[in-house]
């Protein structure tokens, strides 16, 4: 099983007290304290999820998180004291895939981050979505997505939305079932989380953000794949 | 004229509205508002009417002066050339040789054509015969202009007279001239008395007024441009003076305004050192207090703000750590003695309360900062009440209190709500009930008509005493300081309760009465930011409308708290 697990964090007790955790579920995890060096850190770990606080000395959470996301397509979990909107959102913007408000329990996070590193057996499968004389290609074992001649690279967790929708064309999913099947959460949670990625997802995928026709909103309900 | 030019130009130099426009002014309506909205309106106005009397009193005054002194002045001449006149007419009366009236003609005639001619047009003569009424000689018109009044007072008193008659037609001032029109006139009358035929005589001279009436008339015009004037100088004057009164006045009370609306930069400007450059100064200096002031307390509480929302941030990273730490203490307690795994669990236990606290706390403190938004969608009401009962039915158990949902609608309730937040009043609410509902049964209802949805918990437990029913939603507010808390509530779940039905614009009220237990309802539009006139459900419970024993306290009708609210609180309520 995947297991290294980068955690940036400047409060020593907290990062000593999170391998503490992580370690007794089985992972491996490395430390950086410093927002400078995490990036550095990042390329020398070569981590399977990193555990991020979004307030860190010298380059802050989110830079960070714009950083990596620049590069590498890997999980990110933010760890952030504020719930407030203006902070998650922001994070989730720059690319984390999920958030934990401190104070969390142990449980929590492992969970959190369990379902991150969740790996099902990967499904021969192709599927389209979107209209179709320009559909979006995924090929589900591979890995791959592709429009037309272009190669479109998406996250992991961007990919597992879109196969989710993809899997069943036509049906509605409301932002609840998107967050258990995709996220993994079993109760009630944010549902900013699925909006921010939802246009993420649109960025790379759909030819005019603003006129979807691959993810379309259903007002009032949630998401569902395309064509109209 | 030169005069009128001038005043003219005088007039013309404010920017005077339109005719259209000074129409809509005039109207009775704007006049009054004006009247008592302009200062400088109502002093000019004040000004001109007070000098428009001033004026005219004046000019009557003046007018009647001029014209008694005119006419004084024409009367002592006229009687001086009646007392000449008659002294030649006497002196040829006595020379004359002639016996009888008939042999005298020619010499009254000559008479009257000699006196004629000494006038020269200022007047006419009139040579009359008392005894023979009816005849004597007339130089042109004094014999229908004169009045039988003046002939009786001379021909009785024997004794010069004089009135003054209206003539139809001024009589020719000289032959060959045309008389005038109508005018006044002086008739002076004078006996003279024959010696050789012992017959008497009247001589009257006329005098027409019509030069005096003249210059009464220019003196009357002339005043009346010259009042007309004044007035309307007087008027600008007062506008002018106003102004530079008036001009500052304003300007101070725009300051004051956009003061008041928070533009505490605003200061009025300072010209010169007089009494307005003073009360411009001394305005700026309050302003600046005022600005001072607020900023400080602006600041004060900004700080405050950010410190309490600090501290729960900076508290959240080391509670983390404990908290995973205790965590994992308490998994592993079954490997520590009997003393050690009860410390973990005590631990676990005062930590999520610890952690209630900290998240409370934060949310006030978003609260106070005002940094709370709604964010309001379609939810179903009922819904959401029966999961948090279902959630709370567990907690309920534990102290034996049973949760009675009858009273929850089985069809959906939709409203435009916080989801969030309604779950979290309702949360608060049904944990606030379970803690003094003493064990006993807990009825949860629900209604909604067409703007309102209200729901109500009701507990059956030891009740607020009168007064506390606006005290419960005070922070860290306890009905007994010594009542031990088992539940373990943070003392804010009411407060937050509050702030979010209030945010929502809804009300929430509290009622009760001690050992009849209390009721809680919250009431909220059902479309965001949507009216709220009444509520579907009563505040009182239906069971509590006969008056309690044990209390003797007396009950209001439904729809009302029962409690005796505190002073200046009411029913409290949040919202509207």
């Amino acid at each position: 099983m995947k297991g290294r697990i980068l955690v940036v964090d400047d409060d020593l007790a907290l990062a000593e007290m999170l391998g503490i955790v992580l370690r007794g579920s089985g992972f491996q995890p490395a430390f950086v304290a410093d927002g400078d060096r995490a990036l550095q850190a990042f390329r020398d770990v070569r981590p399977d999820l990193v555990l991020l606080d979004l307030m860190l000395p010298g380059t802050n959470g989110i830079d960070v998180c714009r950083a990596i996301r620049a590069e590498s397509g890997v999980p990110i979990v933010m760890l952030t004291a504020k719930s407030d909107t203006l902070d998650v959102v922001l994070g989730l913007e720059c690319g984390a895939d999920d958030y934990v408000v401190k104070p969390f329990k142990p449980t929590e996070l492992v969970a959190r981050v369990r379902a991150r590193l969740r790996n099902d057996e990967p499904t021969a499968e192709d599927l389209r979505i979107g209209p179709p004389e320009d559909p979006v290609e995924i090929d589900v074992a591979g890995h791959r997505v592709r429009r037309g001649e272009a190669t479109i690279s998406l996250t992991p967790l961007e990919f597992d939305l879109l196969v989710a929708l993809a899997r069943k064309p036509r049906q509605v999913f409301t932002r609840e079932v998107l967050l258990e099947q995709v996220w993994g959460y079993r109760h009630p949670a944010d549902t900013r989380l699925v909006n921010v990625h939802v246009q993420r997802l649109r960025a790379k995928v759909e030819r005019d953000p603003e006129r979807p026709d691959v993810v379309i909103t259903v007002r009032g309900v949630g998401y569902k794949a395309g064509p109209p | 004229m030169r005069v009128p030019d001038i005043v003219g130009r005088l007039i013309r130099i404010p920017r005077l509205p339109g005719p259209r426009v000074a129409l809509r002014l005039l109207t009775i309506p704007a006049l009054r508002r004006r009247w008592r909205r302009s200062l400088s309106f109502r002093i000019v106005s004040t000004t001109l009417l007070v000098s428009v009397v001033v004026v005219a009193v004046l000019g009557v005054v003046l007018l009647d002066q001029v014209g008694r002194g005119l006419l004084d002045a024409k009367r002592k001449a006229s009687l001086a050339e009646v007392a000449a006149d008659v002294a030649v007419a006497q002196s040829q009366l006595n020379q004359t040789p002639a016996a009888t009236p008939a042999e005298l003609d020619p010499l009254l005639e000559s008479l009257v054509n000699q006196l004629s001619i000494r006038g020269n047009g200022v007047y006419s003569v009139a040579l009359l015969s008392t005894s023979d009424v009816g005849t004597g000689f007339d130089s042109g018109g004094v014999r229908q202009a004169l009045p039988q009044r003046l002939r009786d007072v001379v021909v009785r008193q024997q004794a010069e007279a004089s009135t003054y008659v209206h003539l139809d037609s001024a009589p020719p001032s000289a032959p060959g001239v045309a008389g005038g029109g109508p005018t006044e006139a002086l008739v002076v009358g004078a006996p003279l008395a024959a010696r050789t035929t012992s017959a008497t005589y009247e001589l009257y001279l006329l005098f027409p007024l019509r030069a005096e009436e003249q210059t009464l008339g220019l003196v009357r015009r002339t005043l009346a441009l010259g009042g007309a004037a004044l007035v309307g100088l007087l008027a600008l004057i007062s506008f002018l003076v106003t102004r530079q009164v008036v001009r500052p006045v304003r300007q101070a009370a725009q300051v004051a305004t956009r003061l008041a609306a928070g533009r505490l930069q605003e200061r009025m400007a300072v010209h010169g050192q007089d009494d307005l450059a003073r009360l411009a100064t001394s305005f700026n200096e309050m302003a600046r207090g005022l600005q001072r002031q607020i900023s400080e307390l602006e600041e004060l509480s900004r700080v405050q703000r950010r410190f309490t929302a600090d501290v729960s941030h900076e508290l959240r990273t080391p509670l983390t750590t404990v908290r995973m730490a205790a965590d994992l203490l308490h998994e592993a307690r079954a490997d520590f003695t009997a003393e050690v795994a009860r410390s973990s669990e005590l631990l676990v236990g005062e930590l999520d309360r610890f952690e209630a606290l900290l998240g409370d706390l934060l949310e006030i403190s978003r609260y106070d900062a005002r940094a709370a938004v709604l964010e309001v969608e379609p939810t179903d009401v009922a819904g959401l009440l029966r999961s948090e009962c279902a959630y709370a039915t567990r907690l309920a158990g534990d102290r034996g209190s049973i949760l009675s949902t009858s009273g929850i609608p089985e069809e959906p309730v939709l409203a435009e709500v916080d989801g969030r937040r309604v779950s979290r009043i309702v949360r608060n609410l049904l944990s606030n009930a379970v803690e003094h509902g003493e064990g006993a049964q807990i009825e949860i209802s629900l209604a909604a008509d067409e703007e309102s949805v209200a729901l109500r918990v009701r507990d059956h437990g030891v009740g607020l005493r009168p007064g506390e029913a606006g005290l419960v939603f005070g922070r860290f507010w306890r009905a007994d300081p010594s009542r031990a808390r088992r539940t373990g509530g943070t003392g804010l779940g009411l407060s937050i309760a509050l702030e979010d039905a209030r945010l929502h614009g809804g009300w929430l009220q509290a009622w009760g009465e001690p050992g009849r237990g209390a009721c809680f309802r919250l009431v909220l539009p059902r479309v965001a930011g949507g009216p709220l006139h009444g509520s579907p459900l009563p505040l009182q419970p239906a069971d509590a409308e006969t008056p309690a024993d044990d209390a003797g306290h007396q009950p209001t009708p439904p729809g009302s708290a029962a409690t005796v609210p505190p002073p200046g609180r009411g029913v409290v309520e949040a919202g509207r």
